[in-house]
């Protein structure tokens, strides 16, 4: 990466991790106060973005649309929130050791593949592990039998869905619909107490600068360049000697991951993870943050994720009836009219102007697929 | 053993749900040979450049590369690292990458793995010398960095220097091509298969082949459908 | 502990040597009507028992009265007196009653309120008061019109077992002519004779039972062939008729799982249908295609509603003006969708499907706040209610039977229109090639547009068959709607046969398995299915091979 772009992210992690954290701890009165629950809300909004990276890997460099991501933030969250379950220990409402939950379906005995997460370094491993390998497996399926286009986002459509009905069932013993809540520590520290919330805020920014240093690095190596080619010609990319399965295989692997690790991020911030937060919708919204940011740059896919959020977090506060009606009107909207996102928009707006911000002015990933269609053979 | 084959498709068949694009087709090319196969509509030329690139597996026979490899066995990309490049009837770029990155990615290399890719290779001047080369050789070295969407297709003049590269890479090389231009037939080849209805209809050189009545009639024999279609 | 002892009284009413309508004493009649006024529970059981056990309708009137909570008491110089309330009014601050006698009716008067007490019917009372009032009302219908009544009063006749009943079900044996009627009549009979004391009567019983194939005689016919008691022979007729109805069960077994699973694949096909033409020219799954169907479904709804209160005498036909209303409402939205938005992107399947995503959200949205969030009711017409029996042991709903028909004629109509017609045959070409067919002068354009309504119209046909078996809410589409992504998945592009394949076979599948895996996890099930045969066509059923199969 050039210096510029090192300066950059250090600039933005320290305006995210020191400053607003500072502000936080500013007294109520005070004009710059950032109360907790702003920052509780970024902290969330900032998980999104890392997932929103890994999406937009997969989808605005190679090419391949995935509907099924919530499954992999599904997996990391409930990694995670299952450590936060059994930290509860007996301090839960039943007072035993189980998690409430169990002792309501008359659960009497802790499952076995609960006992390794009492351990917090089984269940790190377990939060990149886990969708790690349901990413290779599916993955692996998936491309090698060359599904791809929109064949390939049915297929991960039906596996959201496949994966929200069986998080729903109470005999898979993780909670049911009212999926994993009431988490009261983190390695010891009390989740209600705001210090932890920072501490959790800080961690997040610096996984999300962590994980767009690593997209960054994907996408300006060699790699990088093959998974676009991928987007352009599959085909072509084939007969150039590169197999497209292994790089589309990379680069799923990578985004599930990022999406895991997002999803172990926000279960302790949030409280709470639920199947709903799985499903086939949530993981078609996720595709909106990426597109209405500008997809195929790595800086429109976060600003995407925290946008729309916020936007969505004003609006069902405000205007619940309207949220779906507006999440309808952009997916349209953005396909349409603004095909590169927001950041596209700038960045052609940029080019107007004479002198603008070098960082906006160079995009990454010129052009839209409405750019790039390759003539048929 | 198939002496000095490169390549040597033995008895092989292509079933497209019943119909034969390749009827139990046996065909060799000598090393640094530069073969150009014609034959009329249908005849199955690119689908033994499909069974070749191992785009499409036969239902039957052997396609052996070099001494013994069976390249039927091979997926796409691995046989292209054997050494077996091929090049679409359309020409085609990576229209998002720039005209560098697009030879870039073509040059042979040790791997072409994701992980290999991920590193910068241990010898990227050199290889940074390989590419300057070749666009140095084709004549888009002053348009490197444009992105390769914007080139625009070939002229006559271009076409007819094609021809000129063609020969000049088949110094070192094999080089199967497929042609319905005879004009330029004339002007690289020097032997030409004529395949029909998935089998070899005949072999030899371009005078002979030209007043072979064979190939004759199997061309007059399409004339009318080739009215039709106009 | 209750149910135990109104099953108590209830077999000591049956061994009862009164049965019919014989009167009882009537100093047993004054005694039990004392005794319902009074406190003690086993008396006031005993006293309905009493009652009961005469037949008399009079007294089963009495008892249905009392059921209601509408039966008082009244002291009459030191005697007490059982009434029945009538038509209650006011009078000045006064409630009054209209009361009457017990047995027959007659009018007494009217008195106020306040010098009656209540006969409370507590929960034990009514339970032992039950039986009484539903053996009258078989007896009632065993007589009504509609056969299907009459089935299901003889197959409680059947469940209860009661050798006082002979007599009864041998008369409407006796004036039965419906194939079905005359099944459960018969199987009741045996049933019957199945509790019977003869060992003769019982092994006849047994040996009917099995020619029956009457699965509910199973429990009765296990304990006997068990019961060490009885005869070698008897228990031997019992085992061989339990055999003969456990290889039935198999059959009947199998069928209705034919059947759910042809039901569920003509509702997958339905869906698929649509979405399966419009994939096949546009290379786009159109993710509104559920709500195209909830449209449809809520246009039947708004149908159904207009017959209700303009022509109410015609309800039964506003689902035959259902059906062409939910295609048209469907296909006009349809229209404005592909017109107004879709066309822009051809090419772009993935934003395509990112586009009718947004639509989707819209359409359902809509639909919450137009109709409200809640399902709405959409009432069967009379014509799709009940089912045909077809074995025994095996009935099969109208409803099903009616979708399974529709998506019959919906799938030839198509066979008919693509390969039939000049539309079909455009359809076609710009499905095979779409720049070929431009330069044959076919306007790419409207058949797009063409093929979407028709695409549309289709989900709205099926929105509107959905109607009648499942709930209709805004989220309706979303219940079936990847299910029918996986047929067109796997039934590939630009042939029919392989979507009517793929829908039968995942409809099949999924029914075959649910029984073993349960519903969650036989969808599961299918997902991996789809994913393994993927691997061996990759661009499903009937993918296009050669030279034209990929760019």
């Amino acid at each position: 990466m050039p210096k510029r772009e090192w300066l950059a992210v250090l600039a933005a992690v320290i305006a995210l991790a020191v400053v607003l954290p500072a502000c936080n701890a500013l007294p109520a009165g005070s004009p710059l106060h950032v109360s907790n629950f702003t920052l509780n809300l970024f902290g969330k909004f900032l998980t999104y973005a890392i997932l929103a990276l890994g999406l937009d890997l997969l989808w605005g460099y190679a090419g391949v649309l995935s509907l099924g991501h919530g499954v992999f933030f599904g997996l990391g969250a409930y990694a995670m929130g299952m450590h936060l379950m059994l930290e509860i220990g007996t301090k839960s409402v039943y007072q035993t050791a189980l998690p409430d939950f169990m002792v309501w379906n008359r659960v009497t005995a802790l499952p076995l593949f609960w006992r390794p997460f009492y351990s917090a370094w089984f269940t790190l491993l377990a939060i990149v592990v886990v969708p790690a390998l349901a990413a290779l497996v599916f993955g692996f399926l998936a491309f090698r039998s060359r599904v791809r286009g929109v064949y390939f986002s049915i297929i991960t459509q039906a596996l959201a869905l496949s994966a929200w009905l069986v998080f729903n069932r109470n005999e898979m013993n993780l909670g049911g619909t009212n999926g994993l809540a009431d988490f009261k520590t983190i390695l010891g520290f009390s989740l209600s107490a705001p210090a932890t919330q920072r501490g959790l805020y800080v961690v997040t920014v610096l996984a999300l600068a962590a994980a767009y240093v690593l997209c960054r690095w994907i996408t300006r190596s060699r790699a990088g360049k093959v998974l676009v080619a991928i987007r352009d010609s599959e085909t072509r990319v084939l007969f150039s000697g590169y197999s497209p399965v292994q790089y589309k295989l990379f680069v799923f692997v990578v985004s599930a991951v990022l999406a895991g690790v997002a999803g172990a991020l926000y279960a302790p911030q949030v409280g709470i993870i639920t199947p709903a937060k799985i499903g086939v919708l949530p993981s078609i919204e996720m595709v909106v943050w990426v597109a209405a940011g500008g997809r195929g740059t790595l800086v429109g896919a976060m600003l995407g994720a925290f946008g729309v959020n916020w936007i969505q977090s004003w609006l069902t506060t405000s205007y619940p009836d309207l949220w779906l009606l507006f999440l309808g009107a952009l997916f349209m909207g953005v396909v349409l009219f603004i095909p590169d996102g927001v950041v596209g928009v700038a960045a052609r707006l940029a080019q107007r102007l004479p002198r603008w911000p070098a960082a906006l002015r160079h995009r990454e990933m010129p052009g839209s697929e409405a750019a790039t269609r390759t003539p048929t053979p | 053993m198939t002496g000095g084959a490169i390549i040597y498709l033995e008895d092989v068949t292509v079933d497209y749900d019943g119909f034969k694009a390749l009827s139990h087709l046996n065909f060799f090319m000598d090393r640094r040979e530069l073969r150009v196969v014609i034959g009329p509509n249908g005849a199955g030329k690119t689908t033994l450049l499909d069974v070749i690139s191992g785009r499409v597996r036969p239902a039957a026979g052997r396609v052996i590369f070099g001494h013994a490899t069976d390249v039927t066995r091979l997926r796409e990309n691995d046989i292209v690292a054997l050494g077996i490049g091929r090049k679409f009837q359309t020409p085609s770029v990576f229209v998002n990458l720039s005209v560098w990155d697009n030879v870039e990615l073509s040059l042979k290399r040790h791997s072409k793995g994701v992980f290999a890719g991920l590193w910068e290779s241990a010898d990227a001047a050199d290889e940074r010398r390989r590419i300057a080369e070749t666009l140095e050789r084709v004549g888009l070295a002053a348009k490197a960095g444009r992105q390769a969407g914007v080139l625009s297709g070939m002229t006559d003049e271009e076409t007819a220097r094609t021809g000129e590269l063609l020969m000049a890479i088949a110094a070192d090389r094999s080089v199967l091509v497929i042609e319905h231009d005879m004009e330029f037939v004339r002007q690289i080849a020097r032997t030409v298969t004529v395949l029909h209805q998935g089998t070899v209809l005949c072999e030899g050189p371009v005078a002979q082949i030209q007043n072979d009545p064979r190939v004759l009639e199997v061309y007059l024999g399409q004339r009318k459908e080739t009215h039709a279609v106009r | 502990m209750i149910r135990a002892l109104a099953l108590v009284l209830f077999v000591a009413w049956l061994t009862a040597p009164a049965v019919s309508h014989a009167a009882a004493p009537a100093a047993d009649v004054e005694r039990a009507l004392a005794d319902l006024a009074g406190a003690d529970a086993d008396r006031r059981d005993a006293a309905v028992a009493t009652l009961g056990g005469t037949g008399d309708p009079k007294w089963l009137a009495f008892l249905g009265a009392l059921r209601d909570g509408n039966v008082y008491a009244r002291k009459v110089g030191g005697k007490v007196e059982i009434l029945v309330g009538g038509a209650r009014s006011t009078k000045g601050d006064q409630d009054l009653i209209e009361i009457k006698a017990p047995y027959d009716g007659a009018a007494l008067g009217v008195v106020p309120v306040a010098g009656l007490s209540e006969v409370a019917a507590d929960r034990r009372l009514r339970i032992a008061i039950k039986p009484f009032l539903e053996a009258d009302e078989t007896r009632v219908q065993l007589k009504d019109p509609d056969p299907g009544v009459r089935r299901g009063a003889a197959i409680r006749l059947g469940n209860q077992a009661d050798p006082a009943k002979v007599a009864v079900i041998e008369e409407a044996l006796a004036g039965e002519h419906d194939r079905w009627v005359r099944h459960a009549l018969l199987e009741a009979l045996a049933l019957t004779q199945l509790a019977s004391t003869d060992a003769g009567v019982r092994t006849a019983a047994a040996h009917a039972l099995g020619g029956l194939h009457s699965l509910s005689a199973t429990a009765a016919l296990v304990r006997l062939a068990g019961e060490a008691s009885v005869s070698a022979g008897e228990r031997a007729a019992a085992a061989a008729a339990i055999k003969k109805i456990e290889r039935w069960t198999i059959l009947t077994t199998a069928v209705e799982t034919a059947f759910q699973g042809a039901s569920l694949a003509s509702i997958l096909l339905l869906m698929a249908l649509g979405l399966a033409i419009v994939f096949g020219i546009m290379g786009v799954i159109n993710m509104a295609h559920g709500e195209l169907m909830a449209l449809g479904a809520y246009a039947t709804f708004v149908v159904q509603n207009v017959f209700r209160e303009r022509w109410p005498q015609y309800f039964d036909a506003y689902f035959l003006v259902a059906l062409p209303v939910s295609f048209l409402v469907a296909a006009l939205v349809g229209v404005v969708l592909e017109r107004g938005v879709i066309r822009r992107l051809y090419g772009r399947p993935l934003e395509t499907l990112l586009l009718t995503w947004g639509a989707s959200l819209i359409i359902q949205q809509g639909l919450r706040l137009w109709f409200g969030a809640a399902n709405v009711d959409v009432a069967s017409p009379s014509w799709l209610s009940g089912g045909v029996a077809v074995m025994a042991g095996l009935t099969l709903p109208w409803n099903r039977v009616f979708i399974m028909a529709l998506a019959a004629v919906s799938v030839a109509a198509m066979y008919w229109l693509l390969f039939r017609t000049g539309a079909g045959l455009r359809i076609r070409a710009v499905t095979q090639n779409r720049p070929m067919s431009a330069c044959l002068g076919v306007r790419a354009g409207r058949v797009d547009a063409l093929t979407f309504a028709l695409g549309a119209g289709l989900a709205g046909l099926a929105g509107c068959a959905l109607t009648q078996i499942g709930n209709v809410g805004p989220s309706l589409g979303q219940n079936y709607i990847v299910d029918s992504f996986m047929v067109v998945v796997t039934g590939g592009v630009g042939k029919l046969a392989g979507t009517i394949l793929a829908a039968a076979g995942i409809g099949g599948l999924n029914k075959g398995i649910e029984p073993a895996l349960g519903a969650v996890f036989a969808k599961v099930a299918i997902l991996v299915a789809v994913m393994l045969f993927l691997q061996r066509r990759p661009a499903g059923l009937f993918a296009a091979r050669g030279r034209n199969a990929e760019a």
